[in-house]
């Protein structure tokens, strides 16, 4: 890392944007602010800047911290945040309390070699445990990424680069320059990508397909296309576009999942009910969360999940919903909490 | 509840030449609004979330001003302009307080770009900026998190954190340097 002078109007200008936030403000501090803007144009520019990071700061979800973390918690704000991530000490901490607490996450390498010529070649499995990412490399020089409880049939063949997602969610980065076209099918429909990368969740009852680069053909497996009662060509996705199939039908929408996506670490979500969230997370955890009661599910989750630390999102959840947490044989029970208006029945007494 | 903010057309139109007879309180107002808006909006800035926010701020301070139904001089007008600015940001923070437990606000954040380039970049900003704030320990992401949704002040939070009032001060400092930091990062990557 490169240490360069202490950039003086950037801490000047952070200082003032956190002052003038205050409540005990006077006007002679408006004053002297003022005074200091005028001062330097790199004053003007740095107070800018800082406020532009602000705004972008206020726009992000953030989830309520847990009691187990902030106590845990020694960092004293006298080195910068980053140089405090560095310090390998308190790095090891980190992870064996990380290790302690959550099924750790190991994200192993498998390369995945096949022979595109020989005629109807086997297929290659690959599948990942729980809490576990795995990055399988194609011989094409494609790459899935596998979330976790995630499971892929790979066959090549000379016709097509066909890939089978079972259960979970992988992300699809796709090899240019190749005849065979790179197909990905599930039990909803069979995608095939146009020099693409994607992203498929495949839910209980649902599938979610985002596209961040170039595009995709998505033809709906004969049920769902009876379900909705459409015509039978297939669908264009492209760039920035979701797609969800459900029984009921499909839905495409101008715009990518908030947040940051899985393959960084963290699950972002937006008014998303807290059974399908629940759902992502449980690929994560080596004893999965369960709900007791199908409306708590309809709860609606803002905010975001770090997968590294999903235990302690698990023990806030009491905090941000109507809910307790009891740990049975089976793995977390979330139960509605007592005394508390979910106005539906009332749960039994035990 | 919606907010609407009249249309000010005044403060283009009046100058204040100094040529004229002695000017009314409104007139007054017009050119300190002239004189200061680009300060009264930054200013704003740093105590509500979006450059749109502040300047509808700014001009509900005007018009608050200009209900001051009274002969004020230029001095006391330049002390009391960031006073009602103040009042009109801790309004809209109230409200939006409110809002944001139905969690509207966030969605009204979202990116809605109609270039499709700029749209993703600022996502990508976005998506760096959540990595940042994920990466913030666990108490100095809280105080961060309590100031910018709720408002609170540094003596409240430090109450609910079990930290003295200074080191509030100091974790926030440390998370938006944080967050720059990674913002910057990232763009010198990119050259």
């Amino acid at each position: 890392m490169k240490v360069g002078p202490i950039p003086t109007h950037q801490v000047e200008a952070r200082s003032w944007l956190l002052k003038l936030r205050t409540e005990t403000l006077s006007h002679q501090d408006i004053v002297d602010w003022q005074a200091w803007l005028e001062a330097d144009p790199r004053n003007a520019a740095a107070y800018d800047e800082a406020v532009a990071a602000w705004e972008l700061a206020c726009q992000v979800p953030m989830a309520p911290a847990a009691a187990t973390e902030l106590a845990s918690d020694r960092y004293d704000g006298t080195v910068p945040v980053q140089q405090w991530r560095r310090r390998p000490q308190k790095q090891a901490f980190w992870l064996i309390a990380t290790a302690a607490a959550a099924a750790s996450i190991v994200v192993t390498v498998a390369v995945v070699k096949l022979a595109m010529l020989s005629p109807d070649p086997p297929s290659r499995q690959v599948a990942s445990a729980p809490g576990q990412r795995e990055l399988v490399l194609l011989s094409d020089g494609s790459k899935v990424i596998l979330g976790g409880m995630t499971m892929v049939d790979i066959r090549y063949t000379k016709r097509e680069r066909q890939l089978v997602l079972g259960r979970g969610q992988a992300a699809f980065k796709v090899a240019h320059g190749q005849a065979q076209p790179f197909v990905v099918k599930t039990q909803h429909a069979a995608v095939t990508a146009i020099g693409t990368a994607f992203d498929i969740n495949l839910k209980r009852r649902s599938m979610v397909l985002v596209v961040t680069e170039g595009a995709v053909e998505v033809d709906p497996v004969p049920e769902t296309r009876v379900s909705m009662r459409s015509a039978s060509q297939p669908v264009r996705v492209s760039a920035g576009q979701t797609l969800t199939i459900t029984p009921d039908g499909m839905r495409l929408q101008s715009e990518l999942p908030f947040g940051g996506g899985w393959e960084n670490g963290w699950l972002a979500y937006r008014n998303e009910p807290l059974a399908s969230v629940v759902e992502d997370v449980n690929r994560y955890l080596q004893t999965p969360v369960r709900l007791q009661d199908p409306s708590l599910g309809e709860l609606t989750y803002t905010g975001t999940v770090e997968l590294s630390n999903i235990p302690a999102w698990v023990d806030a959840l009491p905090s941000a919903f109507p809910v307790e947490i009891s740990r049975t044989t089976g793995g977390l029970l979330l139960k509605e909490k007592s005394n508390h208006g979910i106005p539906k029945r009332s749960p039994q007494a035990s | 509840m919606v907010r609407t903010f009249p249309v000010v057309g005044k403060l283009a139109a009046n100058t204040a030449d100094g040529t004229g007879p002695p000017l009314a309180t409104s007139d007054r107002i017009d050119a300190l609004f002239r004189e200061h808006n680009d300060a009264l909006v930054r200013f704003l800035r740093s105590r509500l979330r979006s450059e749109a926010e502040a300047k509808e701020a700014a001009q509900e301070a005007y018009v608050r001003l200009l209900q001051l139904d009274q002969d004020a001089q230029p001095s006391f007008l330049r002390a009391y302009l960031f006073k009602v600015a103040t009042n009109v940001a801790t309004d809209i923070l109230r409200q939006r307080a409110t809002r944001f437990r139905n969690i509207q606000a966030i969605q009204e954040a979202g990116v809605q770009d109609p270039s499709q380039e700029r749209s993703l970049s600022a996502r990508q900003q976005l998506a760096l900026v959540g990595k940042a704030l994920q990466e913030l320990p666990p108490r100095c992401r809280e105080a961060f998190r309590l100031s910018r949704e709720d408002g609170r002040g540094t003596a409240e939070i430090a109450l609910a954190l079990g930290v003295s009032d200074r080191m509030v001060r100091l974790y926030l400092d440390r998370a938006l340097e944080h967050v720059q930091s990674r913002l910057e990062g990232s763009q010198g990557a990119a050259k």
